[in-house]
């Protein structure tokens, strides 16, 4: 598992920092307006290719550029039923309050768990070495979290499952 | 999809206050548990070395779900502060690792819930081991103080959706579910007057006493109309005066007062100690409790109360023989002014000393406060006062305020205006008058509009919480 995670942030990380490549760039059709161009897709002359690495079957990362904003979606990896519960508990959560943290788009994409989406103006305020180490950061600690909530999840129900019994015993 | 409420599947009301909780099902009209706010040590830190009980130490896995709430949570730390204190030989682990909960813990402050973590594992104790319920099929009420900031009731949707799952939550403002239990609860006269005057033309089909929260529930769409009045709301720690205007609160004319029943006991308890009566230290707050509850009345008059004792001692003093549990003796108590000047701390603040110097008298307080509401509000004010909460239980309570608020409003009157007409109800629910509207509240077929659901707050988040509407009248 170890293994593998390596090469996949790796291979994130060189797609993210080609993404990065984001300036402001002024709304072409309406006067005045300055959105992500990610978004709306008016004019697929300002859209880049999508990029897909995938890590495995089940997990992959969408990196989708376009001249000022970049779209980043992730499908975290979820092997049983039980993962794929706690996966979207906790992505709802975080969801849920996609204010505070300031790149967490409040819908993932279509067929993704979680999607970031970054503008122009998040690169300036917060930089763009953070915000590679921040992506890259949020799927190595997903993946550490989901795992200790599983095994939690099953060792309290074990527990919780001996107490019973062993209440029942004489 | 499960509707909100239906006979197997009623609301959870649950009136968490400073001192006690009230919880209970909907449609009942007395809550099923009253427990004290608190929480308490498990089972490891109070016994000795390895439990013969389940042994929740030797699981640690299971060590968060070890502690006790209520009076368990009593019971329990005073063992643990026992065994401690006689230098038991504990397990080593059991006085350090006892969770946090080394000591009693009280959540709830002045009615505002200060320790969230500790009132989410009270409320699990409640929901699971009292009341035994799933939480994911029923719907619960909770109630709040006034002046509560948004963020807690942000906080109690959080817990309740995320930790607990409900099917539905909706957060009532106290003073208006008195103000319902007070209505419900008025004579027959009243409330035929009061649809006569709303020109409803439902049927007086319903049993007078309101007892049955099912009775009233026809007649709730129309008491929007009637939610005005004055909640004297004194609970244990703090005594709250709530003007509510057709089911809104005025929170600018709010006010608090420290008199409450922690005031009045301890008045009693400065008493006895004055006079030198044999009280025991480690008990004498709850023997003074219990004498407050038990033998406390509240005079019409108190200096004349003072001749009346002096006249016939044999009627009006008492004494009591109460155990020891400590020493297993049993110690006699006289009890003699005490009885009537303790609950006229309301009245006259002066004998209290806990309370700071200029703190008006109770009635002063309502008077304030119904002056302070806009000018065509107050007759409605002055004419429907609801007492609520365990220290308004003193005989003649509600009396002695309206006498004292009938004294003060006749001392302001022009020549020629009509007297204003003073109600104060007091009623049979009165100690859970909050729960009790919690209660008719949830039966109420409006209540499905206004109650925020799952779905709402998976959709939009805590934020739904935010306001709580009474329901609209039709």
């Amino acid at each position: 598992m170890a293994l593998s995670l390596k090469p996949y942030t790796n291979n994130i990380r060189v797609e993210l920092s080609k993404a990065f490549c984001i300036q402001s760039f002024p709304c072409q059709n309406v006067e005045r307006h300055n959105k992500p161009e990610i978004e709306f897709r008016d004019n697929p002359e300002l859209l880049l290719p999508p990029v897909t690495i995938a890590r495995s079957e089940k997990e992959r990362c969408l990196v989708e550029a376009s001249i000022n904003s970049v779209r980043v979606s992730l499908r975290i990896g979820q092997m049983d039923m039980l993962e794929e519960e706690l996966v979207k508990m906790y992505l709802r959560f975080l969801m849920q309050r996609a204010e505070t943290l300031d790149v967490l788009r409040r819908v993932p994409v279509e067929g993704y768990d979680v999607s970031f989406l970054i503008t122009d103006q998040h690169l300036l305020m917060y930089g763009r070495q953070r915000l590679l180490d921040f992506v890259v950061a949020f799927i190595e600690e997903m993946d550490a979290e989901i795992s200790s909530m599983k095994l939690a999840v099953n060792s309290r129900g074990r527990a919780v499952a001996t107490e019973f019994l062993r209440s029942l015993a004489f | 999809m499960q509707p909100i409420w239906n006979i197997n599947r009623p609301a959870v009301v649950m009136d968490c206050g400073t001192g006690f909780s009230k919880i209970g099902f909907a449609g009942n009209a007395e809550p099923s548990f009253v427990i004290p706010t608190a929480l308490g040590p498990g089972a490891t830190s109070t016994t000795a070395g390895a439990a013969a009980t389940a042994g929740f130490g030797s699981r640690p896995l299971l060590g968060d779900l070890d502690f006790t709430i209520g009076d368990e949570a009593l019971a329990a730390a005073q063992l643990a502060a026992a065994s401690a204190g006689s230098g038991a030989v504990g397990a080593p682990g059991a006085g350090g690792g006892g969770a946090a909960a080394g000591a009693l813990t009280f959540p709830v402050r002045q009615g505002v819930v200060m320790d969230w973590d500790a009132m989410e594992r009270f409320w699990q104790k409640c929901l699971f081991h009292y009341l035994r319920v799933d939480p994911e099929e029923h719907s619960v009420v909770v109630t709040e103080p006034p002046l509560n900031p948004p963020e807690s009731r942000e906080a109690m949707a959080e817990i309740m959706f995320e930790s607990f799952n409900v099917a539905g939550l909706y957060v009532g403002m106290q003073a208006v579910l008195a103000l319902y239990a007070g209505w419900a609860t008025a004579d027959r006269a009243d409330k035929e007057a009061a649809k006569a005057g709303a020109g409803s033309t439902s049927a007086a089909g319903s049993n007078g006493g309101g007892s049955s929260a099912a009775a009233v529930t026809g007649h709730m769409s129309t008491a929007t109309a009637h939610l005005t009045g004055t909640v004297v709301d004194v609970g244990e720690g703090v005594a709250h005066i709530i003007p509510v205007v057709d089911g809104f609160v005025l929170e600018g004319a709010i006010k608090s007062l420290p008199l409450a029943g922690r005031a009045v006991t301890g008045v009693v308890q400065q008493m006895l100690r004055e006079r030198g009566e044999p009280v025991p230290p480690e008990i004498s707050m709850e023997v003074c409790r219990r004498i407050k509850e038990g033998h406390c009345y509240v005079a019409p008059d108190m200096l004349r109360e003072f001749g009346r004792y002096d006249r016939d001692p044999a009627k009006y003093h008492r004494a009591l023989k109460l155990p020891n549990p400590r020493t297993g003796a049993d110690f006699r108590v006289d009890l003699g002014y005490e009885r009537f000047l303790a609950p006229e701390v309301f009245f006259s603040p002066g004998i209290c000393s806990s309370a700071p110097h200029g703190t008006p008298s109770l009635p002063r307080a309502v008077d304030d406060v119904i002056q302070a509401c806009p000018i065509d509000t107050r007759r409605a004010l002055y004419g429907n006062v609801v007492l609520s909460g365990g220290s308004t239980m003193f005989k003649n309570f509600g009396r002695r305020l309206a006498a004292d608020l009938t004294a003060a409003t006749s001392r302001r009157l022009q020549p020629g205006a009509t007297a204003i007409d003073i109600t104060v109800r007091s009623h049979a629910m009165q100690r859970f008058a909050v729960w009790f509207g919690g209660s008719l509240v949830a039966c109420d077929p409006g209540f499905r509009a206004v109650c925020h659901t799952r779905e709402q707050y998976h959709e939009y988040g805590p934020s739904i919480c935010r306001s709580n509407y009474v329901f609209q009248d039709l």
